[in-house]
């Protein structure tokens, strides 16, 4: 585990005032648990991604393919052609400053480069040296740089030192969008075969087997049993949730991570208890089996080639919609690329209609596919669950928006509809920090490897300061969130930053609250700890 | 910062010395040119946007989706269609919303981040803008004869409260004090010093210069007003004469105002044009409603299905997964899997 900094001594944040000059001629430093693995030369090759070759950070040479720049150049033009966002942003910048100071690893480092205008100003430099005429004219006094080693360096410790929460895009005036710049960024060093190995290796497991870790479907199915036998001991209740089966109403796809992962295995629970509460006519699949797509954090098309088997399966399957789980990215995937992408969704299926209530989910009408917390809070409003909150009452619960349901969505009150409903200490987040102004977990984006753990925790300080707030002032001691990168970067969050707090999907605590008919009596919670005295029906 | 203060005292001192000497140079043809680059290259750049297309409904959420109907949304946050969307612009355009939620990180006595709201960017940027419309709209009385009605109440508005005489008008006293800020914050705070650039001073001390020479020329020049507006009609209607026996001052503002034309289609003044172009305010978010299409779009292989069942057919035979082709009937076919190309997903 690389070495973290004490909670209250490293972070620098707002005290770094202090920059010191000539900020961008400063080489990147890449210091143990600052940078990510590079990916693997097997993982490039087998993605079939360019320049495949051995190369570490911490050395001098990077061994870039002979005509680097050419390359480079290239694929900028490209991109440049082809979206609008990029060539907005690259000119439109009035380096106001008010994203300055909103982006957590600013917050947590206190580094000048991870202002968000300064990280957009490394890609903006080289644009116009390369390709505006005031630049290449002016030169340093038009703010343009040409193309260096060392700038490809920066751009590979910078690039992933952006979670794309787009929190800075909030603030500002014209909405650039530092997402996008990275985005666009990290498939230009994915040119030169600069990849990130946490991001790599989940995609190249992607095209074999389905999903991000390379469960093989028997032991996908075996996993899902094993959440049945514990549904089945704490509940009274045997669960058979169908497989790869045609001719079902539904395809349900979680991210893989609520499958293998505390405290994703609960939340996963939480979901099959609630279909079984209503009699879903559901159907999972190992073959889609990955709500999540690492392909996004890479490049565009990656995220497409990971996305295709939703549809692919909704297709074969014959299912009539298509109902997502907790993923914070996963969302963004599907809200706003996946219909562009892998779309038109497949003859056959129809707008998501909520077989319970009756509700037809229009917005929902092209991409066909809807949020479970769209689909949990419906069920609510219509008061279609039978609830025993108090179940819950152990629980002073508080809720992390994630950034891309909260920015890329604007689902917010839809969780808080079901979080309400399952438990009865509810307390939010100072406002700052919360909804569309939320905090990333620091771990987004494909930054969730341990290798990089420091950088997580100090990304993690906004929240971290946040979530410690109401621990202190209102004894919380659960932390809700709707995203399986969020159930797995919260915890060392919490425990870095207000120990004491656990992690829980909202669906763990519907799991918890739902009392289904025939189920027995229950003496415990979903992770078999004693219910609060008196909670139990 | 020094770069920009000598561009702009050079700008000064050579339309002050070559303008009396070649007044059709300075007073026609320059800013006639500049007039003609500045047009030319704001629609250009307008196109060349434009010509890019915006391949994903990226709309940045700042509210409530429009999801069910019990939820309220936030439609001017989220907005749920090209009127929203045309609203939120406007908000943005006009009232500059998103400077609104400017904050600033503060600890507090626990140690903790707090977050404070800080007016004052908003302020001065709504001042500056405003400020500097009203005043541009004040010159059109040089280039409009008679001068229409609504012209006049501006000008009434605007020097309210009598001061001095001519009129110290409200405009050039919050304008000056705008831009002072502007300026001020970007010498002043460690922050704005680290990320400036020549480019964000120059534009502010050309029209702190600007503004300082119309001020002297309303104030302390000696200028022929029916004189410099024959000049300026002259320009409009394209028959245009020297303005000679101008004072130098006038040539200074001329060439402060033509500089502005011309640098702006290069640098970030172009956020004007920008802002109605920027995909995360100017898309709805109605992205799963409706399908935005990719033009650059194409079909990707994948792996299909029925090659993944290929891959694992035998253990999930034994596991007890339907298949689309049982292990029996791959055994008669010798063993060999029958490609079924599942159709792939395309635009």
């Amino acid at each position: 585990m690389s070495p973290r900094p004490a909670p209250d001594a490293s972070t620098q944040g707002p005290r770094a005032e202090q920059p010191r000059a000539r900020r961008l001629e400063t080489p990147p430093v890449f210091s143990p648990g600052s940078f990510c693995h590079p990916a693997r030369q097997e993982t490039v090759a087998a993605l079939g991604l360019p320049h495949p070759h051995p190369w570490q950070p911490t050395e001098e040479d990077w061994h870039l393919p002979e005509n680097w720049e050419a390359i480079l150049r290239a694929a900028f033009q490209d991109r440049l052609r082809k979206y609008r966002s990029l060539r907005v942003f690259m000119d439109i910048c009035a380096r106001c400053g008010a994203c300055a100071d909103k982006c957590h690893f600013f917050l947590g480092t206190g580094d000048p480069k991870n202002m968000p205008v300064l990280r957009a100003e490394l890609l903006r430099s080289v644009y116009r040296g390369e390709f505006t005429l005031a630049g290449r004219l002016l030169g340093k006094a038009a703010g343009a740089r040409t193309l260096s080693k060392t700038i490809v360096k920066e751009w590979f410790a910078y690039f992933y030192r952006c979670t794309e929460c787009r929190r800075c895009a909030l603030f500002c005036p014209y909405g650039i969008d530092t997402a996008e710049i990275t985005m666009i960024a990290r498939e230009l060093l994915l040119e030169l075969g600069l990849g990130a190995n946490w991001i790599l290796e989940p995609v190249a497991n992607c095209a074999r087997s389905g999903n991000h870790l390379g469960i093989r479907p028997q032991v996908f199915q075996e996993m899902v049993q094993a959440l049945c036998d514990d549904i089945r001991e704490i509940t009274g209740i045997r669960l058979t949730p169908p497989c790869n089966e045609k001719g079902h109403e539904v395809l349900f796809i979680a991210p893989s991570g609520d499958l293998y992962t505390e405290p994703g295995v609960y939340t996963f629970m939480g979901y099959l208890l609630l279909f079984q509460a209503i009699g879903l006519d559901y159907t999972l699949s190992t073959y889609a089996s990955e709500g999540g797509n690492f392909g996004l954090f890479a490049s565009a098309e990656l995220a497409a080639k990971v996305n295709a088997k939703i549809y692919a399966e909704a297709g074969r399957l014959g299912v009539k919609w298509i109902l997502g789980g907790e993923c914070g990215h996963m969302w963004r995937m599907a809200h706003q690329y996946m219909d562009s992408m892998n779309g038109p969704a497949p003859a056959g299926l129809e707008v998501p209609r909520n077989p319970v209530t009756g509700t037809v989910f229009r917005h929902a009408a092209s991409t066909k596919m809807i949020h479970i917390a769209e689909f949990s809070a419906d069920l609510l409003l219509h008061r279609a669950l039978v609830l025993d909150p108090a179940r819950n009452d152990h629980l002073i619960v508080t809720f992390h928006d994630s950034c891309n349901p909260a920015r890329a969505m604007g689902l917010l009150e839809e969780p808080r509809i079901v979080l309400r409903a399952a438990c009865n200490h509810f307390v939010e987040m100072p406002e700052n920090t919360i909804r569309e102004r939320t905090f990333c977990c620091g771990s987004g984006a494909g930054l969730n490897g341990d290798e990089i753990m420091a950088l997580r925790m100090q990304g993690g300080l906004p929240r971290g300061h946040a979530l410690r707030h109401v621990q202190r002032h209102n004894g919380v001691n659960t932390l809700a969130c709707i995203c399986a990168i969020d159930r797995n970067s919260l915890r060392p969050l919490a425990d870095y930053w207000a120990p004491g707090v656990s992690v829980a999907g909202a669906h763990e605590l519907l799991g918890n609250a739902l009392v289904l008919p025939g189920e027995g009596e229950r003496t415990t919670d979903l992770r078999r700890e004693p219910l609060p005295p008196g909670g139990a029906p | 910062m020094i770069l920009s203060l000598a561009a702009v005292l050079g700008l000064g001192l050579l339309g002050w010395h070559l303008g009396p000497a070649q007044p059709f140079l300075c007073g026609v043809v320059l800013p006639l040119s500049s007039l003609a680059v500045f047009l030319a290259g704001f629609s250009a750049k307008i196109l060349v946007w434009a010509s890019a297309p915006a391949p994903f409904p990226i709309a940045l959420t700042a509210g409530q989706q429009q999801s069910l109907d019990r939820i309220p949304p936030r439609r001017l946050e989220a907005p749920p269609g090209p009127f929203w969307v045309a609203c939120r612009l406007g908000a943005e355009a006009l009232c500059f919303r998103s400077l609104l939620r400017n904050s600033r990180a503060r600890e507090t006595p626990e140690g903790d981040l707090a977050y404070q709201p800080v007016p004052w960017l908003w302020l001065a940027a709504i001042v500056f803008h405003y400020t500097l419309f009203l005043i541009v709209l004040r010159h059109l009385r040089f280039v409009l004869d008679p001068a229409p009605w609504g012209l006049g109440l501006i000008l009434s508005v605007d020097g309210f409260f009598h001061l001095g005489s001519p009129r110290l008008y409200l405009s050039d006293g919050g304008f000056l004090l705008a831009l002072a800020f502007l300026l001020g914050r970007r010498l002043w705070e460690p922050r704005l010093r680290c990320l400036s650039l020549p480019g964000d001073y120059f534009p502010l001390l050309l029209l702190a210069a600007l503004a300082g020479s119309g001020l002297y020329l309303r104030h302390g020049g000696q200028e022929d007003i029916a004189a410099l507006k024959t000049f300026a009609m002259g320009l409009v209607s394209f028959r245009p004469t020297a303005p000679v026996g101008a004072g130098p001052a006038f040539f200074a503002h001329l060439a402060y105002a033509s500089a502005l034309l011309l640098c702006f289609p290069c640098g970030k003044l172009m956020h004007m044009g920008g802002i109605f172009l920027s995909p995360t305010k100017a898309m709805p978010n109605n992205s799963r409603a409706r399908r935005h299409v990719n033009p650059w779009n194409r079909p990707r292989e994948f792996q299909s299905y029925a090659q993944y069942e290929d891959a694992y057919r035998t253990s999930m035979a034994a596991a007890g997964l339907p298949l689309e082709r049982p292990p029996a009937e791959e055994d008669a076919a010798g063993g060999r899997a029958r490609q079924i190309h599942v159709p792939t997903s395309r635009s």
